[in-house]
C-alpha cells in the first residue's frame, strides 16, 4: 500500500530505530520516551479512531483508551517491529468494539468535521464520503486502504467470512463512486 | 476498483481532521499522567515579569553541580538567503538526537524537523532540494560510521530506496543518503531532489546548503564562531501568519485549568495576557501569574537581532538568529515543581519549534537552561519546565524561533 510505503520510509528516516530506542526507554521507565512517543503517535492514533468511529467525541474517547492500552502493552510490543502499524491496530480494536457497542453513526457529523486543509484536493470529499458510510462498509473501507489490513485480516477482526468483507468491500467501493459522481471516480 | 480510486483513497486519509487541542490536552494528561507532573506538593510562589515586548519561558535546568551548563552542541544549518530551515533546537543526545530540515523551497506547515517533511517532499518541483538530518551523540564505545569532515560532500551520498519504497513513486525523487561521524556526533543525511537524476546545478546548490551544516560542540568553537560570523544577523522578513490567542496554564495532577484573558494593551501591534490562578493541593497553596504579551494577528515579524547583554553572550554566536523576545523576572520553586506555561512567538506555517534559552544569575553562579517547545495550531501549551531548588534568583530570557525564511 502506498501508505504502508510512506509509513515505511517514514519510520526510517525518522530514525533508523528511533521508535525503536524510544520504545525501549519507554520499557524502561523513561517518561520522556513515553512523552515523545505521545507527542508522535497521538494524532495518529486519533485519526485512526476518527476513521472507524466518524466522531469527534467517540474517537477522542477511543484513541486515548488505545493509547494507554499500547503504553501498557509496550512490554509485549516485539522489538524490531515498526511501532505505528502495531499502535494503529491497538486503537482499531479499541474503536471497532465501540462500533460494536453502539452501532450508530450520525453521519453528518463526520461530514461536518472534515474540514478542507487544502481546499484544491478532492481528498476531504473523499474522506467525508467514507466517513459517511454505514459503520460496516466504512469499517472495511478504513481496515483496507488505511490501516492496510489484508481482506482476511479484515474478515477475522469483524468476525465475518472473507467472502462477507470482500462483498462488503465492494459494495462500500459502489457507494462512494456513486457518492462523488461516476464521472468523477471513474 | 479503479487504481486511481484506490490510490484517491489512501491520499485522502491526508484529509482526516487532527484531534483538538482540548482533547490533545486530556489525552495527554491521561496517558501520561503523573509522569509528566510534579511529583511533590511543596509551596510555591512564583511571579513572572516581562520587561519587554515578548514572551515569556522558562527552561529546564541542564546544569550539573558546578559550572554553566550551556548548550553542550550547535547542531544544525546555518541558514541561507533562498532556504528553509526547520529545526528541533534540542541538544543532540543519545536519546534524543537532534533533527534538521533544510529546503529550497517552503516547507510545508505540516511537516515538523523530527519526521520525514512528506508534505514537502510530495510537492517538490524538479529543482527541489530537501535536506534532513539527525545528529546524534555518540557515547564511547558505541558503533560509529565513517568519521568525516565537515563540509560533508554531497558526492559522497549514495543513492538510496529505504526499503523498496519511494517517497513519490509517481514522480521519483532523487534519494540519497550519507552518514558520517563528526565531532563525536553520528550525523545522518538524507537529501532528496526533485528528480531522480538531480542536475549538476542542484548537487551543487545542495553542496552550499551542506557546507553550511554546523556540528560544534563546545570543543569545537572555531568553526562555530566562523560560521556565525557569515551568517545573516537578523531575519529580513518573516510573515506571522495568523496567531489566535489561547493560553493555558496547567499544574497539578488536581489543579484547574486557567483560561487566559486577552486584554488589548495600547501598543497597536500586540496583545497582551494575563493569567492568574490559585489552587490548593494537598494542603499546599499554589500561586502562579504570568503574563504574556503576543504578537498581533497577521502581523509581520519585525527583524530582531539579539540583544546582547552579559549573561546571554555566554551562549554564543547562534546559529537561529531571531529573537523575538526577552524578559527578565524572578522565582522561587521547590524541587521537583514543573511548570507548564504557554509560549508563542514567532509563529511561521502554524506549528513551529521554537527554542529558548534562559540564564539564571542566582548570585552564586551562572546556570544555562534550555528547552524546545512545539506550537502546534492553537497555541495551546507548551512546554514543560523543570526547575530546580533555587532561591529567589532572576531570570534573563531569550526566545528564538528556529524557523526562519529570507
Amino acid at each position: 500500500m502506498l501508505h504502508g510505503e510512506r509509513d515505511g520510509a517514514l519510520a526510517v528516516v525518522t530514525a533508523d530505530g528511533d521508535d525503536a530506542l524510544l520504545v525501549e526507554q519507554a520499557r524502561r521507565g523513561s517518561a520522556d520516551a513515553l512523552a515523545e512517543l505521545f507527542e508522535r503517535y497521538w494524532p495518529v492514533a486519533w485519526r485512526t479512531a476518527y476513521a472507524l468511529l466518524a466522531s469527534r467525541a467517540a474517537a477522542d474517547d477511543a484513541a486515548q483508551e488505545g493509547l494507554q492500552r499500547a503504553f501498557a502493552a509496550l512490554g509485549r510490543f516485539e522489538r524490531g517491529r515498526p511501532f505505528e502499524p502495531w499502535l494503529k491496530r491497538i486503537v482499531a480494536n479499541r474503536a471497532l468494539d465501540e462500533l460494536r457497542r453502539e452501532g450508530r453513526r450520525p453521519a453528518a457529523e463526520a461530514r461536518a468535521a472534515i474540514l478542507p486543509r487544502e481546499p484544491s484536493a478532492d481528498a476531504p470529499a473523499l474522506a467525508a464520503a467514507v466517513a459517511a458510510l454505514p459503520d460496516e462498509k466504512r469499517a472495511v473501507v478504513v481496515l483496507r486502504y488505511w490501516l492496510d489490513f489484508s481482506l482476511e485480516e479484515i474478515a477475522a477482526e469483524l468476525g465475518v467470512p472473507v467472502g462477507t468483507a470482500s462483498s462488503r468491500l465492494s459494495r462500500a467501493l459502489e457507494e462512494l463512486r456513486r457518492a462523488l459522481g461516476n464521472s468523477d471516480v471513474a | 476498483m479503479s487504481p486511481d480510486l484506490e490510490r484517491r483513497l489512501q491520499d485522502a486519509w491526508e484529509a482526516l481532521p487532527l484531534p483538538s487541542a482540548s482533547a490533545t490536552s486530556r489525552a495527554r494528561d491521561a496517558v501520561l499522567g503523573r509522569r509528566r507532573r510534579f511529583r511533590r506538593a511543596l509551596p510555591f510562589a512564583l511571579a513572572l515579569a516581562l520587561a519587554s515586548a515578548g514572551g515569556l519561558a522558562a527552561g529546564r535546568s541542564l546544569a550539573p553541580a558546578a559550572g554553566p551548563a550551556l548548550p553542550s552542541a550547535a547542531v544544525g544549518f546555518v541558514p541561507a538567503a533562498g532556504w528553509t530551515v526547520l529545526q528541533t533546537g534540542n541538544d543532540a543526545t543519545p536519546q534524543h538526537p537532534a533533527r534538521a530540515l533544510a529546503a529550497n523551497v517552503p516547507i510545508h506547515p505540516d511537516d515538523e524537523p523530527h519526521r520525514l517533511p512528506l508534505r514537502t517532499l510530495q510537492s517538490l518541483p524538479r529543482d527541489g532540494i530537501v535536506i534532513v538530518a539527525r545528529f546524534t551523540a555518540l557515547p564511547d564505545g558505541s558503533p560509529a560510521p565513517a568519521a568525516g569532515q565537515l563540509p560533508l560532500r554531497v558526492a559522497d551520498a549514495r543513492p538510496e530506496i529505504q526499503f523498496s519504497a519511494e517517497v513519490r513513486p509517481q514522480r521519483p525523487l532523487g534519494q540519497f543518503q550519507l552518514h558520517r561521524t563528526v565531532g563525536g556526533y553520528r550525523v545522518d543525511l538524507h537529501l532528496y531532489f526533485g528528480s531522480r537524476q538531480p542536475s549538476a546545478g542542484a548537487r551543487a546548490e545542495a553542496q552550499r546548503q551542506l557546507d553550511r551544516l554546523l556540528v560544534a560542540g563546545p570543543a569545537a568553537g572555531v568553526r562555530e564562531r566562523r560560521l556565525a560570523a557569515v551568517a545573516p544577523p537578523a531575519v529580513q522578513s518573516a510573515v506571522c501568519p495568523r496567531y489566535a490567542p489561547n493560553v493555558k496554564l496547567t499544574f497539578g495532577p488536581t489543579g484547574p485549568v486557567y483560561p487566559g484573558q486577552e486584554r488589548p494593551t495600547a501598543r497597536s501591534r500586540f496583545a497582551s495576557v494575563h493569567t492568574d490562578g490559585v489552587t490548593r493541593r494537598g494542603g499546599h497553596l499554589a500561586y502562579l501569574r504570568a503574563t504574556a504579551v503576543t504578537r498581533e494577528i497577521d502581523a509581520v515579524c519585525t527583524p530582531v537581532r539579539l540583544r546582547p547583554n552579559p549573561s546571554a553572550a555566554r551562549l554564543g554566536p547562534r546559529y537561529v538568529h531571531r529573537l523575538t523576545s526577552d524578559g527578565v523576572g524572578w522565582f522561587v520553586a521547590p524541587d521537583g515543581f514543573r511548570l507548564i506555561h504557554p509560549n508563542y512567538n514567532c509563529v511561521v506555517g502554524g506549528r513551529i519549534v521554537v527554542h529558548s534559552s534562559a540564564l539564571r544569575d542566582d548570585r552564586r553562579r551562572v546556570v544555562g537552561n534550555r528547552f524546545s517547545v512545539r506550537l502546534e495550531r492553537t497555541n495551546e501549551l507548551l512546554a514543560v519546565a523543570e526547575l530546580r531548588p533555587a532561591g529567589p534568583t532572576w531570570f534573563r530570557v531569550s526566545n528564538r524561533c528556529t524557523q526562519t525564511r529570507y
